[in-house]
């Protein structure tokens, strides 16, 4: 799982159902991706983003990403770079994703999220 | 605008679907069916559906379609990426006849100067026939390119490497010349012939036909950067075809083991393959894949995904699963998953998830002799604009559904009967399908 989904994902428990509640990650193994950079996906991206989220996401992988982004940002080539290379060149292989609403978590394995409710 | 002639490629199993590919590439071309075909003068009120019921009947004898486009470069990209198209041609004349043929291009070369222009060029060029359903001998072929010698070509004949090729296509009823002007890139084997399913390292018994995800593909107008979502992955067979258009993919789907390779889905040659192998492969960026139910999604609303493209589980090859217990762990009645339900919540996720103008295109498993238009799923904010049939029997088809995403709802027809007329489906597909 990379980054950019952790982003369009939520909470799906009957307890958070229409909330769109986010997730945090809990990251285990990360492995560097190898995903060719494009800026036109970035910039599309852009627009589909909780922008916040996936700051704050990103710095707890380490990364510092401005508050917000503006039009002008979309020429800054080596922001955008770094952007994309958050997004999408960032793999999470292990781990877990936590509900911070309703404190339920989703184990993440091969890199595949299970977002099944799990029995506890 | 300019006219050219489609030649559908007539050999293409999913010929079916053959008007309702053509029309959807064109439209990403900005080019409506009315437009399209208007080359035939056929009522305004049609829909892709009857479009589809006008020119299949006499496809495979005659696979030939007048068509409007833009310029030769749209022509180029559809027969790029066009499951079911062969070739355009800049037409010359149309008969019934070879001599009549001849005299109709003599004739047009006469009084159109654009024509003529093609004849006149000085480059090199050659003559290449294209039969359908008649069998032209080597002979034949030579008398008639010798019939030709009336009209004053311009140029060298090269029969290697042509600048101009002339085609000659000859049908039962039908003759056609003209100058070829965009052909698929692989005539002879396809362009798809390099994804072909006995050459994965991941296939499971659902992996989707290539030939079929590619049309899907194309419904979907999937572009470079487009972001695909298939809700029912299995072992991404139809993101495979997604990908190779330049999407960027999504997948879910609730059996975990088909999504690993446990025990499923894995050919025998690499006992490692999982969903991402065939990706990997064949040089994809990998797609993020999610184990998920469908009915309970866990993608967040909004506006992300241009298309939704899927072959929903509705048994006959994959059974229907869904999970029994819910989030606290009370266990819900026994339900399979399928029927009606399936499909919609397939279109309320699209609904939810597609940009305005996105794509949700998926397969409808229908019983023939109780098919109505009626039975097709409907949702306000999904507008249909595909709906066409590819025949398995003759009891049971599937039809490719494609719906477009509406910016404001509008009202659909009260959905009682239609739960009942899905119900069964599963069991009458399986019953069809065993005897
Ligand atoms: C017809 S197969 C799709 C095959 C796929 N196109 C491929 O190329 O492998 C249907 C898939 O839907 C999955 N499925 C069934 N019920 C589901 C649900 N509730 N949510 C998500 N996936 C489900 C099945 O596990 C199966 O892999
Ligand atoms: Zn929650």
């Amino acid at each position: 799982m990379r980054l950019v989904t952790l982003n369009l994902l939520m909470c799906n428990s009957e307890e958070c159902s229409g909330r769109n509640q986010a997730l945090t990650l809990n990251p285990g193994e990360i492995t560097p991706g190898t995903t060719q950079f494009n800026h036109d996906l970035t910039i599309r991206m852009l627009g589909k983003l909780d922008w916040l989220a996936f700051v704050n996401a990103a710095l707890r992988l380490g990364h510092e990403l401005p508050d917000n982004i503006t039009e002008a940002d979309h020429q800054n080539s080596e922001l955008i770079q770094r952007i994309f290379d958050i997004l999408f060149n960032v793999e999470i292989q292990t781990g877990e994703l936590l509900c911070p609403n309703c404190n339920r978590t989703y184990p993440i394995e091969k890199g595949i999220p299970n977002m099944l409710p799990q029995d506890h | 605008m300019k006219s050219y002639l489609c030649s559908i490629y007539a050999k293409q199993k999913f010929i079916d679907f053959c008007v309702s590919e053509l029309i959807s590439l064109s439209s990403i071309h900005g080019i409506c069916p009315e437009t399209l075909f208007s080359t035939y003068n056929l009522p305004k009120t049609y829909t892709e559906y009857d479009y589809c019921e006008h020119f299949l009947p006499q496809i495979t004898e005659k696979p030939f379609i007048y068509v409007n486009l833009p310029n030769v470069s749209a022509a180029e990209h559809i027969a790029k990426r066009g499951v079911c198209i062969e070739r355009f041609t800049f037409p010359l004349a149309e008969a019934d006849s070879i001599s009549s043929l001849v005299e109709n291009t003599l004739q047009r070369f006469n009084n159109d100067p654009e024509a003529a222009q093609f004849i006149l060029a000085e480059s090199p060029f050659a003559f290449r026939f294209d039969t359908y359903q008649s069998s032209v001998s080597q002979e034949e072929k030579e008398s008639i390119v010798k019939s030709f010698g009336v009209i004053p070509f311009k140029g060298t004949v090269d029969l290697r490497s042509p600048e101009r090729k002339f085609i000659v296509s000859i049908s039962k009823s039908k003759c056609y010349f003209g100058l070829e002007i965009a052909r698929s890139k692989d005539t002879r084997t396809r362009f798809y012939a390099k994804y072909s399913l006995s050459d994965r390292e991941y296939l499971g018994p659902t992996t989707t036909d290539m030939e079929l995800a590619l049309l899907m593909a194309n419904q979907g107008k999937v572009l470079e950067n487009s972001l695909v979502l298939d809700p029912f992955v299995g072992t991404g067979g139809i993101l495979i075809a997604a990908s190779h258009f330049g999407a960027t993919c999504f997948g879910g789907d609730i059996d975990v083991r088909v999504l690993k390779g446990l025990g499923v889905g894995r050919s025998t040659k690499n006992t490692e393959a999982d969903i991402f192998t065939n990706f990997v492969n064949y040089g994809f960026q990998k797609p993020e894949i999610i184990c998920c139910d469908t009915s309970r999604s866990c993608w967040k609303s909004g506006e992300i995904f241009d298309a939704i493209i899927c072959d929903p589980p509705y048994g006959v090859r994959a059974s229907s699963k869904k999970i029994k217990k819910d989030a606290v762990g009370t266990i819900l009645p026994r339900d399979s998953y399928h029927g009606a339900r399936v499909f919609e919540d397939l279109l309320n996720l699209a609904a939810r998830l597609l940009r305005v103008g996105g794509r949700l295109v998926y397969l409808l498993p229908t019983i023939r002799n109780s098919y109505s238009k009626d039975a097709v799923p409907t949702h306000p904010l999904l507008k249909l604009v595909g709906n066409s049939e590819n025949i398995l029997s003759k009891k049971i088809s599937r039809r490719l559904i494609t719906m477009e995403k509406l910016e404001a709802p509008v009202s659909v027809e009260n959905e009682e009967g239609k739960e009942q007329f899905y119900a069964g489906i599963r069991e009458k597909w399986f019953l069809k399908n065993d005897n």
